[in-house]
């Protein structure tokens, strides 16, 4: 977490994303259950960085 | 005869609604599947009527038949009957070979003078005169076959349902279009089969991209 926290949360809402994507394309076209690795931590990255992002914002506009 | 040919068909129904992924599905049709199967054998047109609301088509001829070249190839057949649910224009045709003891049952929309498909099987029927032996059969669209395996007889219940997936055993497959599928409908089949775990189902509808995903695999 703590290295997540130097993270721009933008990045980690696109590594995120891209996790998923990777995710549902083995799922997809090998249903090797190793998707739900990729899948479960892309959904949390997205999770976790929007999170960080509404937090910023609300940061942003009580300034 | 009659009874062989309504139990085929109900257990084929049935095997619609509980083998395959779709939006249809939900546990009240599975329920009433389990009743005709239960109930097909004291009045096979009657439990139809109650468990599906399907009703037989009496005149056969009144639908172009046209299309089932397309949709059968060079499948002979020499008797087809069909069963229709009233309120939404739906249709299930049943073409067998009883020589063979092979058929095809095709459930779809008819609508101006055209039959539009929307699910297709094919179906093997192994059963010896007391009625033991196996019903195999192959949705060709979603890829699915299954076996039905039917002990004493046609009065008996069935004492296993088994489904296999072949997707499984298929290894590595980027294009996910069956033949003679059109992209749409891979794409509904698909997001339908992607959505089977929790986690998947919250990604997919947190990624709009996984969607662009699915229809680039139905593309090719």
């Amino acid at each position: 977490m703590i290295f997540l926290n130097r993270v721009n949360p933008i990045i980690l809402l696109i590594v995120g994303m891209i996790l998923v994507l990777i995710g549902a394309f083995i799922k997809i076209t090998t249903k090797f259950p190793i998707y739900y690795l990729f899948i479960g931590i892309g959904i949390l990255l997205e999770v976790y960085s929007i999170i960080r992002i509404v937090l910023k914002l609300n940061i942003f506009f009580k300034k | 005869m009659k009874n062989l040919k309504v139990t085929v068909l109900a257990i084929l129904s049935a095997a619609f609604f509980i083998v395959s992924c779709s939006e249809e599905q939900n546990p009240a049709e599975v329920e009433t599947s389990s009743i005709a199967l239960k109930t097909i054998n004291n009045d096979g047109d009657m439990a139809l009527q109650k468990a599906f609301a399907l009703t037989k088509i009496q005149d056969i001829n009144k639908i172009d038949l046209n299309f089932l070249k397309e949709e059968i190839n060079d499948f002979t057949y020499d008797n087809i009957y069909g069963y229709e649910k009233a309120e939404t224009n739906e249709k299930i045709l049943v073409v067998e070979n009883t020589t063979t003891d092979e058929l095809y049952v095709l459930k779809g929309i008819y609508e101006n003078n055209k039959f539009t498909t929307s699910k297709k099987i094919f179906g093997r029927i192994n059963l010896d005169e007391k009625g033991t032996g196996t019903i195999s059969a192959d949705n060709v669209y979603a890829g699915v076959s299954f076996d039905l395996v039917l002990d004493g007889g046609y009065t008996q219940d069935i004492i296993q349902v088994g489904t296999d997936d072949n997707d499984d055993d298929d290894g590595f497959t980027l294009c996910q279009r069956e033949e003679g599928e059109g992209t749409i409908d891979c794409y509904k089949r698909e997001a339908d089969e992607f959505c089977d775990d929790w986690i998947s189902c919250a990604a997919i509808a947190t990624n709009t991209t996984i969607h662009l995903l699915i229809l680039a695999v139905c593309s090719c």
